[in-house]
């Protein structure tokens, strides 16, 4: 073995020169190479390499540093002779220091004594303050410095052009290895991107409900393996009001927290399956964040923030000091408590359809561009899912109309079968009933007072006569009801309807307000059917009040909105109990003993083909009351 | 003064009977027919004064048998009755003097009976 470290300044020269020369070059050069091609971990090359140098060109020590992905710093990555704990520790921007300069110049630097040399920079942990001499030489590719190779000795050593040609040629020889290995580390990365989002598409593709797909999403957004941002939140597009609305928002609500659950995650080794499990786990808990998240509204506009920004540039954006940048929605940012966030918008076939916002406000760390751009790509992959899901969504909600449109039909149809049938009866049973009746009241007109048989004709004559109100009431409503419209004032209307049945409300106790706005348009009705509303709606009110007494309210006022009017009737009979409420407008439905259940059902069909709407506002314990709205024209 | 002659034309045996005994109680002459065919014989024969006509008989029809007979005599007063309400819009039905959906309670015919008579007699 050749002495490495000589003892006296000069026999260390004698034994450089001959080491470098002539076969030697030719020897080291080939161990390069055959390092160089070995299937070992860069870093592992590299040291066997510097190894090699330094013993064979006697130096002290051979170091290499590598250039970061951002090309900023200088990254000791293999050394022979420095303390071996500093490799990866020690860092040096790129133009600082004398090998920082290499890398900065791209040339060779050779100092004698590199102590004294004002470029140099020592870094106290390696213990290069030992070395006098340094020559330090750039490992290109192309025209970009990749890193640097530099030798050091203890004695002051003058380079020689040998030296230096040496050292190069080994860089030059050794940058394809490095760069290699880079690249096979960015496909790597790239591969293991692609597996993630692979997983992710998998995991994405085992539902269409939209709020498990979202949360599925964030939590990729959100889990340490794939992009680690300490909280997600989704916005989607909403075009009818064209705003963003926030869906949901994953992420601990504390720092304490953050480290909790954090400190419990389990180490993902099958991504696919703690996604959807995280899918299953929706609605479990709801964390503050999530609720802030739904809370939000945001106008598309372009002075409405980053995130409606994010919608009409279709770009993403990476905000850093968010409190001074002008574009930021300030009170949002003062309720979301950071300083720093991120957003990409979700795009498919070129629209946008949500966007997804990040923020790493627990660990404060900084959002890289290049995360973005995972992000990105991340995002695009999602707006597929999203798109199904929602068209799912909207499909689902369709056939629910479809079916209830289908529902009201059948029901339609068989209530007009049910009126045709009820009509055709009526008819029949029309005429014998006449003569019945007009018989029985022949009877009892013939039948002096005392003769009990008048009792009984009596009873005759006032069943049939029931029988017949039934029937006139049946045949009405299957009939179609066509309106006659003329202009007539509706106080006018309701006045006359009060005064001809003043006898009914005063028998059975009933006392009527009325509260009539005088600034109301005459309306283009139907007056006898209108009446006949009023009236069903007054009989209903004073049936429910009767041996109680009570108060019934008539009101008109303008209609608000459009031109028309606003009648209310209201009444003091305890409301309608809930059960029978959805019953009361249907045909043949009814409570009363002698009632046929088709007082309301006439009703809302005379309003409706008014153009009109009838409604109740009904108040249990209370009264009653119902809502007439009637435009003033008709269509 | 001579009695009111009427003629009470429906196809129900029954009603004629009511109304033959119902209007005779009024003071009237009463005839009847059961379908087009006798009415035109009874008209004919006895020169009403007064013709009530239902709407839905076998045959012709009320609607029907009221176009002939304005087209006979325009003058001769004609009351629709019918079981029917739905009629009443119906314009053909407009060439009678009055329209009266059937009921047990003969009060409304009796009253518009005697209105229309009454007037026709003035008119003379």
């Amino acid at each position: 073995m050749r002495a490495v470290k000589s003892k006296s300044h000069r026999r260390g020269r004698i034994a450089d020169i001959q080491k470098v020369s002539g076969e030697n070059w030719l020897e080291i050069l080939s161990e390069v190479g055959r390092i160089a091609a070995l299937t070992l971990e860069l870093e592992t090359r590299l040291n066997l390499i510097v190894e090699l140098i330094a013993k064979q060109t006697g130096s002290d020590a051979c170091s290499i540093l590598l250039m970061d992905e951002d090309r900023e710093n200088l990254v000791l990555k293999a050394t022979k002779g420095l303390n071996p704990m500093s490799i990866n520790r020690v860092i040096l921007k790129v133009g600082e220091g004398i090998t920082g300069l290499t890398a900065k110049e791209m040339k060779v630097i050779a100092s004698r004594n590199a102590l004294n040399d004002p470029r140099s920079v020592y870094f106290p942990e390696t213990g290069e303050e030992r070395f006098k001499s340094v020559l330090s030489v750039p490992i290109m590719d192309r025209n970009d410095c990749i890193g640097v190779i530099y030798t050091q000795t203890i004695s002051e050593k003058d380079y020689a052009e040998n030296d230096i040609r040496l050292l190069a040629t080994i860089a030059n020889n050794i940058s394809w290895m490095i760069k290699n290995a880079q690249l096979y580390e960015e496909a790597r990365k790239k591969i293991a991107e692609l597996s993630i989002l692979y997983e992710i598409s998998m995991a994405m593709q085992t539902t269409i409900n939209l709020d498990r797909l979202l949360r599925i999403i964030l939590s990729c957004v959100t889990v340490g393996s794939v992009f680690g941002f300490n909280r997600a939140s989704l916005f989607l597009v909403n075009e009818k009001t064209n705003t963003l609305q926030g869906m949901m928002g994953l992420g601990p609500d504390s720092g304490e927290e953050a480290r909790e659950i954090w400190s419990k995650l389990p180490e993902i080794t099958n991504l696919f399956q703690w996604l959807t499990s995280q899918g299953e786990a929706l609605g479990k808990k709801e964390s503050s964040y999530d609720k802030f998240v739904k809370g939000i509204r945001i106008p598309i506009t372009q002075d409405s923030g980053i995130l409606a920004l994010t919608v009409i540039e279709k770009k993403p954006f990476n905000i850093k000091d968010a409190r001074n940048d002008p574009r930021v929605n300030k009170e949002l940012l003062d309720r979301s408590g950071i300083n720093s966030f991120a957003t990409v918008p979700i795009i498919t076939k070129n629209q946008v359809l949500g966007i997804i916002v990040v923020d790493n406000i627990y660990t404060n760390k900084p959002i890289r561009d290049e995360d973005l751009q995972s992000l990105v790509r991340f995002a695009t992959h999602t707006g597929w899912a999203i798109e199904n899901a929602r068209l799912f969504s909207q499909l689902r909600e369709a056939n629910k109309d479809i079916l209830i449109a289908e529902q009201q039909l059948i029901q339609s149809e068989r209530l007009s079968a049910l009126g045709q049938l009820a009509a055709e009866l009526a008819h029949e049973i029309k005429n014998p009933l006449v003569t019945i009746g007009g018989f029985a009241r022949r009877l009892s007109e013939k039948s002096d007072s005392s003769h009990e048989g008048k009792k009984y004709t009596d009873i005759i004559i006032s069943e049939v006569e029931r029988v017949e109100k039934l029937l006139k009431d049946i045949l009405n409503y299957s009939r179609d009801v066509k309106p006659a419209f003329s202009d007539y004032n509706i106080n006018t209307l309701i006045e006359e309807v009060l005064s001809s049945y003043e006898r009914i409300f005063s028998d059975s106790g009933v006392i009527v307000k009325k509260e009539l706005s005088v600034n109301i348009y005459p309306l283009q009705i139907d007056t006898s059917q209108i009446k006949q509303v009023i009236l069903n709606i007054l009989y209903n009110a004073v049936e429910c009040m009767t041996g109680k007494g009570g108060a019934i309210i008539i009101k008109t006022e303008p209609l608000s909105g459009e031109e028309g009017v606003t009648i209310s009737v209201g009444d003091t009979g305890g409301g309608i109990p809930p059960e029978i409420l959805d019953n009361i407008f249907n045909p043949f439905f009814t409570t009363k003993r002698q009632g046929t259940g088709l007082g309301l059902s006439l009703s809302k069909k005379i309003i409706e083909s008014h153009g009109g709407t009838i409604g109740i506002d009904n108040r249990i314990g209370e009264g009653a009351t119902f809502i007439i709205n009637l435009p003033r024209r008709q269509k | 003064m001579d009695k009111k002659k009427i003629l009470v034309i429906d196809d129900e045996e029954n009603i004629r009977i009511l109304y033959s005994e119902e209007l005779q109680d009024e003071g009237y002459d009463v005839i009847v027919a059961s379908n087009a065919e006798e009415a035109d014989i009874k008209i004919r024969e006895s020169n009403p004064d007064l013709i009530t006509l239902d709407i839905r008989m076998p045959g012709m029809d009320g609607i029907e048998l009221l176009r002939k007979l304005r087209e006979r005599d325009k003058n001769i007063p004609i009351v629709m009755c019918s079981a029917y309400s739905d009629y009443k819009q119906d314009f053909r039905t407009w060439a009678s003097e009055a329209y009266i959906i059937k009921s047990s309670d003969m009060v409304e015919l009796k009253s518009t009976i005697r209105e229309i008579l009454k007037k026709g007699r003035s008119r003379e």
